[in-house]
């Protein structure tokens, strides 16, 4: 993979930039929004969101966009190996990544920003990125289907997640938003994702920290990228 | 036995049928070679044999396997050379031989394959940077890393130089040998003349000929054109005559300045005259030739519309 500078893009340098330039800019501010709690607090979990989202989402569905028009997806398909084992492969690979990137993005918020992990919430914390991490994984394999030519592929995978990053209350608090954007923002899997790590991060939230709601939400888009991936996956450019 | 059987093989897309019916039969062990122009339903003929696409109608039998449920079964015993090259390109090409023939029960080794095809000096380049001819090469290494008993060749020796292209058929007349089955698809007819057991044609989604390379299409009977160089001192005129031999089989003599051309159905007989007339008189035929229709003319033949 890091001989592959558009995923290294995707994965490490888009997140850490924001992760330090944003941060930086809001550096010990209290959100009245949120009840005076500390920005740093808001914006770790935001941006680990974010990272994951990054290195699962965007890094399946370009690398197997890409993997289609070059015939590499056609070649495997010739051989063995069987579907699975070539996808449980490309997603471990990457789920690898963001588990790098997750690292990174926590210490950062560590030191620079002194968000801790709390001890008692760090079950939800595993669970909520697991489960996100997943279900954002086989959206990315579900999107992949729908790029016709990779190259500009790019923009179709990536609008729909950074519009959704922004009215999800990733990089800043979506409480000043209209209700119905809220609303509409928590049908997809994103909003869900980024308030029940926030709530592993919140002092203020009572161990165990799990939030069932957030995360059926991950589990159902989970399901649907997993019938759309089964539906219309190709292997070639061509039609069968 | 047979390595490939199709009967009634049909593939429609909407309205056009790609492939309208088409009987195909390969022994095991024979280097069969597929010719016919872009859009003649080759390529979806070879999909459909491979497992990539699925057929409307028809029987279809690979390795004794039907493609489109063969699954892994199949694809252990078969090694595919696709048209389009797809390879992840920052690999280098000892790692890609590494990758891909883990994906067989009983691989070949990565360094044989490297050697057999000539690239064992670029083992350690990327892929990006290889040259056309050697990404072509390293398909074929790939093709053979799980050692198939069924290869699908499809143009695989586009892009190379001539020398390059007959290490290719010395590989290829090598897994013949090793009673390999070959389904090979080419744009060269020379290449189809020196390496096919069989040659078959399809266009407009059908087969319109299938025989040997020297047969196909009644090129062992069909007119052949016997040259020479008219000897000096000789006036056209006193050249023997051709146009009365024996089985009554006419011959045309053309003088063209001292090329002389002799368009004959037997070119045997026109030989003998022409020989014993030469010997006797102490003339020598400088440039003598004997030819028939080449395998391009009777394929070009065979894929042209009419008019």
């Amino acid at each position: 993979m890091w001989r592959n500078r558009r995923s290294v893009l995707f994965t490490f340098i888009l997140p850490l930039a924001f992760l330090v330039f944003l941060g930086a800019s809001n550096r010990g501010a209290r959100l009245s929004v949120l009840g005076g709690v500390s920005f740093d607090t808001f914006f770790v979990p935001g941006i680990l969101a974010f990272s994951v989202v990054s290195a699962t989402y965007a890094n399946v569905a370009m690398s197997l966009a890409v993997q289609r028009e070059q015939g590499v997806l056609k070649r495997v398909r010739g051989t063995p190996l069987p579907p699975w084992v070539f996808f449980a492969g490309k997603v471990g690979a990457i789920l690898l990544n963001a588990l790098a990137m997750v690292v990174l993005v926590l210490a950062v918020g560590r030191i620079g920003y002194g968000v801790s992990i709390r001890v008692g919430t760090l079950p939800a914390l595993v669970v909520d990125l697991v489960l996100g991490s997943a279900c954002w994984c086989v959206i990315g394999v579900a999107m992949s289907s729908f790029v016709v030519r990779a190259e500009g592929g790019s923009p179709i995978v990536t609008f729909p997640y950074i519009v959704l990053s922004f009215v999800s209350g990733v990089f800043y608090p979506s409480q000043a938003e209209p209700s119905w954007l809220q609303d509409l923002a928590r049908v997809f899997p994103l909003e869900p994702f980024a308030r029940s790590l926030e709530a592993a991060f919140d002092p203020r939230v009572a161990a165990p920290g799990f939030r069932p709601l957030d995360l059926a939400v991950m589990a159902a888009w989970l399901v649907v990228g997993l019938a759309l991936s089964l539906r219309f996956f190709r292997w070639d450019m061509e039609g069968v | 036995m047979l390595a490939i059987e199709t009967t009634g093989l049909r593939k429609r897309y909407g309205d056009l049928e790609a492939v309208a019916g088409v009987d195909l039969r390969v022994e095991a062990g024979e280097v069969f070679c597929f010719l016919g122009p872009n859009g003649a339903g080759k390529t979806t003929t070879v999909e459909i044999l491979e497992g990539y696409r699925r057929r409307s109608s028809g029987e279809v039998s690979v390795l004794g396997f039907d493609p489109a449920t063969g699954g892994r079964a199949l694809r252990r015993r078969i090694g595919i050379m696709l048209q389009e090259s797809g390879l992840q390109p920052q690999l280098t090409a000892a790692e890609a031989l590494e990758l891909y023939r883990r994906y067989y029960d009983r691989p070949r080794q990565a360094g044989e394959l490297l050697e057999l095809v000539e690239l064992t000096d670029s083992a350690g380049v990327r892929v990006e940077e290889l040259s056309g001819g050697q990404r072509r090469r390293l398909d074929l290494a790939l093709a053979l890393a799980g050692d198939p008993d069924l290869v699908f060749l499809d143009e695989p020796t586009t892009g190379f130089d001539p020398a390059a292209r007959r290490g290719a058929w010395q590989t290829i007349a090598g897994l013949r040998s090793l009673g390999k089955t070959i389904f090979l698809t080419t744009h060269y007819m020379d290449e189809a003349q020196a390496l096919a057991d069989r040659v078959a044609v399809i266009a407009g989604g059908k087969i319109v000929a299938e025989d040997s390379p020297d047969r196909i299409g009644g090129r062992d009977s069909t007119v052949a054109e016997v040259r020479f160089l008219l000897p000096a001192g000789v006036a056209p005129g006193s050249l023997p005559r051709l146009d009365t031999p024996a089985d009554g089989a006419p011959a045309e003599m053309r003088v063209d300045g001292e090329a002389v051309t002799v368009r004959t159905a037997r070119p045997d007989l026109a030989l003998h005259v022409l020989t014993g007339w030469s010997v006797a008189g102490g003339h020598e035929l400088a440039g003598l030739t004997v030819s028939r229709a080449s395998l391009e003319d009777i394929y070009l033949e065979l894929t042209t519309p009419p008019a």
